[in-house]
């Protein structure tokens, strides 16, 4: 038996017109098509709106996604943030879908923000080269070190980093 | 009555350096009436409370200050244990049931948190920051952050018509009542405290010393 198993995600980050950013991410597999949408004030980067829409076969307990999703609305993209949403979102009773689907959108935001900087290093020789550059960025800005989860100490780019 | 309502000591505040010992004499020294112990999700018993202030001249309350999704929170006048994450809107629930008293603390800290150029949030977006629609009070003076971030707490809570508190939000023992809260009336106990919370009768205020 062969299974055919199709599944598309995208996520987008746009400003808008009053200054804040606007977030989406879809999702669309045989079963369950997802979208989740934040509005992102600047430069707090507080989520000051969160909604989602499910359909096809919504997992039980999420009927009501959008309530759900209010919960996130008033939590800041920052330090602990992947604690807080997955204990908002993703407990025993609550939905993994929903909390990674909000932290992918973070991430996106982040990366945003990251990206001019980050393309300067790749424009770079070398690996050594790039890095410095980085590590420069980083520190131009000190807060976003553990401040946002592409800066949490075990990711990728600060292992490389060693600040 | 001049009170520093925002107080950390160690080790019920890991991150504190004050010895709850040490804080009496400063007080003291500094002319403060008294100080609220305010840890972070852990709320004093009234006991050690009772014999760390033993005829000292200082008057010791209690309150909490917990961590919400949407921000930290100083509740005073609510016993209920809380852990684990909790938003904003469920801690008001609490206490409200508990007839409890609550402050959106420093909310402004570390408000810029990326270099994004001028972007700048005005008054108006700061205002409806989402952890005001659940307390009472807004800290307009915490010892920790920028004047930036206190002068902004300050506009928003003249707008939204909430009461100002000031605290110094002490982790160091120097650091105690560099911003205090002045109450009206003289206040005994946690009771009173909670009851010149609610009435009102207090503002933010600088240690005159
Ligand atoms: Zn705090
Ligand atoms: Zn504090």
């Amino acid at each position: 038996m062969v299974v055919k198993f199709l599944r598309n995600k995208v996520v987008e980050v746009e400003p808008r017109k009053d200054g804040t950013l606007g977030v989406s991410w879809r999702l669309t597999d045989d079963l369950l098509k997802a979208e989740v949408n934040l509005v992102v004030q600047l430069p707090a980067m507080e989520i000051i709106e969160a909604t989602a829409d499910l359909g096809r076969f919504v997992p039980k307990g999420l009927e009501d996604a959008s309530e759900i999703m209010e919960d996130v609305e008033g939590v800041t993209i920052g330090a602990g943030l992947r604690k807080i949403v997955r204990g908002l979102l993703g407990g025993p009773e609550g939905s993994s879908l929903l909390s990674e689907a909000v932290l992918e959108c973070c991430n996106a935001v982040i990366l945003h923000f990251t990206r001019p900087g980050l393309e300067i290093g790749e424009a770079l020789e070398n690996d050594e080269e790039r890095l410095e550059a980085v590590r420069a960025m980083v520190k131009s800005s000190p807060r976003l070190v553990r401040s946002c989860i592409s800066f949490q100490d075990d990711s990728p780019i600060m292992k490389g980093l060693n600040l | 009555m001049i009170i520093d309502l925002h107080v950390h000591t160690w080790p019920r505040s890991q991150c504190s350096n004050i010895e709850p010992r040490e804080l009496v004499a400063r007080a003291k020294k500094l002319g403060l009436d008294g100080f609220c112990l305010t840890e972070h999700q852990v709320l004093w018993d009234l006991e050690e409370v009772r014999e760390l202030a033993l005829d000292q001249g200082i008057r010791i309350f209690r309150g909490n200050e917990i961590t919400t999704a949407q921000g930290d929170i100083l509740v005073f006048g609510l016993e209920k244990d809380i852990q684990g994450v909790v938003t904003a809107r469920a801690l008001q629930k609490e206490v409200e049931a508990a007839g409890a008293f609550s402050i959106a603390a420093h909310p402004f800290r570390g408000f810029k948190t990326f270099g994004v150029g001028q972007l700048d949030m005005n008054l108006e977006q700061a205002s409806q920051k989402k952890v005001f629609k659940y307390v009472h009070a807004i800290e307009v003076h915490n010892g920790k952050v920028s004047e930036t971030d206190n002068a902004l707490a300050r506009q928003v809570a003249e707008l939204l018509g909430k009461p100002g508190t000031g605290g110094s939000d002490a982790h160091l023992i120097q650091d105690l009542g560099t911003y205090v809260t002045i109450f009206e009336k003289d206040i005994e106990d946690d009771a009173q405290l909670l009851e010149e919370l609610h009435a009102g009768r207090f503002s933010a205020g600088v240690n005159p010393d």
